[in-house]
Order: structure tokens, then sequence, then C-alpha cells
């Protein structure tokens, strides 16, 4: 009897702990290279603190993250990873949502969740799991699923289309909307990207960002010898072509 | 303009195995001198999807830190088929593979073979890649040169199965059945299932892989006193190296074979190793040139034989 009771006690325990890991996990700093700071933001809004390695950010949001140039954090909370690029701001805010003031961020969940990412010009909502990089442009976001799904909240004139591995999509509006995605070529982006190779450790994802580029390889077409850049103040994306020397747009 | 560059994946996807190769027959026998390195290539789906001819263009350096984003055209599941044409000439020190009494003669060979690939898609197992592919192959074997050895003619009629694993970017695991039919005076069937485990990695530019296969052959032969004389079990290892240089590939190759007639009470030892030279002249057409040589070791009597093999041929490939 008093054993069942304890086993019963037992897996309740752990599945609460399961459950609610997510919420109860404090942002820990799993990596820096140069200078990040916390910034608290109240009322009155104090010094931002120099973050220091494996420190455990137990301020209560909202607060950002903010790395300085030539700078990357890492933080882990929970099931969640989070990298900051260069010259990125990034705010936790009290609600468990984001705001997304500056720079390029690679988020990784293994769990299924929903996700509010706001900026001053756009508010993204989507449900994920998996592994994708976003940046701030002038108008919203631009969005790379690398693995997993990423599936956009339906509002009244967009369909719930996903956000596949190796879709680019730009987020602009207020209300998020997502563009026509396109594809981009998975292997170069990993073996390229700040936010991957950087960092000492692999990614918990490793392997399934692996396995995407490879499925995506053997699915793959066409490649054109041109290369996406950023978005113009008139929400046009700037494709690169090496051989004339000034970008085009579509 | 639409130009190749698959470099990362291909360093991952040399590590499949040889599996026709334990269809080439023993001593005195058939022999099909299947091309161990163009033999992979067909039955590796990365390979399939590699455009022919190397990519010199350097990228531009991305400033920004989610890396470097080509746009691409992909299909939805990778779907696709292959039709290749091959042929090639050779000069064999003894093209029957014969034990080596003192009194073997040597002769030319000429092969032609008609070569299908259909790729059924590429799947996302979360960690690793699924990729079933189905090859159906005619190769005609002809000798010349040599009074006698013509009546050694034989076609071969081979369907292939494989489903090829990738787990992570080096390692690759590959379930196959494969069932050949030999036409000609003494034919014969044969159904294989094997299994091997490959690793594949750099050697500066050079892609090499490892590869270690075990399979057995049921064989269906009505000119032996028993039809299932020659079943055998075989278990091989197999390096391969690839060499780019342009559009030229140098490719050696090593292989070790067991082979156990359990039949016919019969344990045979084989030894390959030979180099190919592929030019690249278009994205369809290829040339090369090669050589190959083969030791078995056998602990019955009449069953030892060396064979060294010289040739050049062509090979036409078709993308859909």
């Amino acid at each position: 009897m008093k054993t069942s009771r304890f086993i019963l006690v037992l897996f309740f325990f752990t599945l609460q702990n399961l459950v609610f890991a997510e919420s109860i996990s404090l942002p820990e700093v799993s990596f820096h290279s140069g200078k990040c700071y916390l910034q608290l933001k109240r009322d009155k809004v104090p010094k931002p603190f120099i973050l220091e390695a494996n420190q455990t950010i137990s301020d209560l949001p909202p607060y950002a993250l903010v790395t300085a140039m030539d700078a990357f954090l890492e933080v882990k909370r929970g099931s969640t990873l989070l990298r900051l690029g260069r010259t990125t701001a990034l705010e936790f805010q009290l609600d468990g949502s984001y705001f997304f003031i500056k720079g390029s961020v690679l988020f990784s969940s293994r769990v299924q969740k929903q996700w509010v990412i706001k900026s001053n010009h756009t508010n993204f909502q989507f449900s994920a799991q998996g592994t994708w990089l976003m940046e701030t442009t002038p108008l919203g976001f631009k969005i790379i699923t690398l693995e997993g799904e990423l599936l956009p909240s339906p509002d009244d004139e967009t369909s719930q289309t996903p956000i596949l591995p190796g879709e680019l999509a730009l987020i602009t509006g207020p209300k998020g909307l997502v563009s026509q995605s396109l594809k981009v070529e998975l292997p170069v982006l990993l073996s390229t990207s700040r936010l991957i190779n950087v960092f000492p450790s692999p990614l918990p994802s490793q392997s399934r960002l692996i396995s995407a580029a490879q499925v995506q390889s053997l699915r793959t077409k066409a490649r054109y010898n041109a290369f996406i850049g950023g978005v113009s103040e008139d929400s046009k994306l700037r494709i690169w072509s090496p051989s004339p020397s000034k970008p085009s747009e579509e | 303009m639409i130009y190749s560059d698959m470099k990362n994946f291909l360093a991952a996807s040399l590590s499949l195995i040889l599996w026709l190769s334990l269809n080439a027959q023993s001593a005195a026998d058939y022999d099909a001198r299947l091309n161990p390195i163009q033999t992979y290539q067909r039955n590796n789906p990365a390979y399939l999807n590699q455009p022919a001819q190397s990519d010199s263009q350097t990228v531009e350096i991305a400033r920004s830190d989610m890396g470097i984003q080509r746009p691409i055209e992909a299909k939805k599941t990778g779907f696709g088929y292959h039709l290749g044409f091959a042929s090639r000439l050779l000069y064999s020190n003894n093209p029957l593979s014969q034990d080596d009494n003192g009194s073997v003669d040597g002769g030319g060979i000429w092969e032609n073979s008609l070569n299908n690939s259909f790729l059924l898609g590429s799947y996302d197992l979360g960690g690793a890649t699924f990729s079933p592919i189905i090859g159906l192959s005619y190769l005609k074997n002809t000798n010349f040169g040599t009074d006698g050895h013509s009546k050694f003619n034989f076609d071969v009629l081979n369907v292939n199965f494989a489903g090829v694993f990738q787990i992570g970017r080096t390692w690759s695991l590959r379930p196959n059945l494969s069932f050949n039919k030999f036409f000609g005076n003494l034919g014969f069937t044969q159904f294989t299932p094997s299994i091997s485990l490959g690793k594949s990695f750099n050697i500066l530019e050079a892609r090499s892989f490892v590869d270690w296969s075990l399979g057995y052959s049921f064989q269906d032969n009505d000119r032996l006193l028993v039809s299932d004389m020659q079943n055998k079990f075989e278990s091989a290892w197999t390096w391969g190296l690839a060499i780019p240089l342009g559009n030229l590939e140098i490719s050696p190759y090593l292989r070790f074979a067991y082979l156990n007639y359990n039949n016919d009470d019969r344990t045979d030892f084989k030894t390959d190793l030979g180099v190919y030279l592929d030019y690249t002249l278009t994205e369809w057409m290829k040339i090369n040139t090669f050589f190959s040589y083969t030791n078995n070791s056998s602990d019955q009597e009449g069953s030892d034989f060396s064979r060294a093999d010289l040739g050049a041929g062509t090979s036409l490939t078709v993308k859909f």
C-alpha cells in the first residue's frame, strides 16, 4: 500500500516537473563571447549588468539581453535554447513573449508550444517545435526554419501555412503577415551561420539539422547563383548576384 | 544561372556499400567485372543528385550572423529517375577467371549496360534520413579476341532495392535486396539480401569511405548437380577514395572479401584493388579509364585465380 502510494506521488511529481519545467526554469547563460548585458526594464531603468558564464538570470521579466559588437550569447531555459548574434537586443516580457529589438537570434526548442515575438512593426504569433533563425528587418522579421515545423497562427486574412525546414519568409505588419516562402540552401546556411558555428558546443538539435539539410540536398532541383541579403525599407528582399555589382530586387 | 555545390553533403555520402560486387561470380564462372566506384555511385542517392561538373566559384561572405542564404528550387519529396548507358572495352589476362595453371589465355571484353535508377524520395526521420531506391539494369558481356571464349558470353538483368539510412554526417546503414538473372548458355538466377555499414571522411580535398557488408546469395543453377551448390555467405570490407582534380576524378579502391560456400564446403578469400579515372566532359557524359586486379585464394582445388584488367569506356546519364 505504501509502495503504491509512493509510486503514485512520484509519478505526479515527475509529471508536474515535465509539464511545468519550462515555466519554472530560469534562464542560464551557457556561453558568451565578448560583452553581453542584462538590462532590467523598471520604472527607473538601472545600469546594465554584465553577464557571466553559467550565470542564472533570476530577475523577473521584463528585461533585455543585449550583445555588443562582435559578442555572442547563448542562454538555456528549460528545453529552449537561445543564441544571440552580434549587436542584438532581445527583451523577455512578463507574459512569456519576446520583444525583438534588433539583431539576429537562433531559437531551438524540443517542445511544441506557442510563441509570441514582437517588434516595433510587427507581432508574430506561431506554434513551433524545432530550430529556426530570426533577424529584424526595417518592417518586421526575416525568419528561416532549419528543422522541425513552424506554424503561424491564422488570422482573418491569412491561412495557416507552415514554414518548413529550409524555407525563408518575411514577417511584416501589425498582424504579423507571413510572406510567400523562399527555399534557401541549408548545407550552405548551416556551414556559414555564425549563430551555429561560433559557439563551442553543438546545438541539441545538431543531428536533426544535418538530416534536414541532407533531405533538402536530395530534393534539390536547381541552385541559383544569387544570395539573399537584407530587406529594403519598402519591404523588398535584396537578392545579390555575384556577376553584377549591384543587387537586384524582386 | 544554375550552378553546383554539393560538397558538404557528398562528404557524408561516400560511406555506402558496393553491394553489387557481391554478385561477381567466383572462379571459372561468369565474372561480371563491376566497377565498385561506379556501382556505388549508381546506387547512392546523394551521388545521383550531384551535378557532374565541379564548381570552383567562391561565395560572398555574408555579413549577417544568420549565414549565407542561397535560393534553390527543390522537389517536394525528391522523387527522381535517372537513365544511363555505359560502354567499355577492356583487356583481361584471365577473362573467365579460371584457375591460373599456366594455360589461361588473355582476351578482350566489351561490356554495354543500360541502367535505370528510380529515386523514391528522401525522408527526414528527425536525426537520420531514409532514401529508398530501385535500380534496374541490363548488362551485356561479350568476349572477343580468343577462340573459345565467346561461348562464355552472357547477359545479366539486375533488379535492386535499397533503403539508405544516413545517420549524421558520416554514417550510413543500407539494407539491400538484389536479384540477378544471368542469360546465356550457362544461365542461372541469384537472389542476395545484404546489409552494410559505412563511414565517410575527408582527406584534404578527397572524399573517402570505409564500408563493411554482410550478405547471403541464394543461387539456382540448373547446370550444377545440386542447383544451390553455389549459395554463398560473403562478408566484405571496402575502402574507397575519390580525389577531385577539376573535371578529373581519380578513385582508387581496395576490397577484401571472405566467402563461404556452405553447400560446397568451400571457403575463399578474395582481394580486389584498382583505380578508376573519370573525366567529366558534360553534365551528362563522362569518359573513363581503369585498372583492376583480383586475387582469389580458395581451399578448394581449381578455384584459385588471379586476374588483371585494363580498359576504357564512356557513360551517358540523363536525370529527370
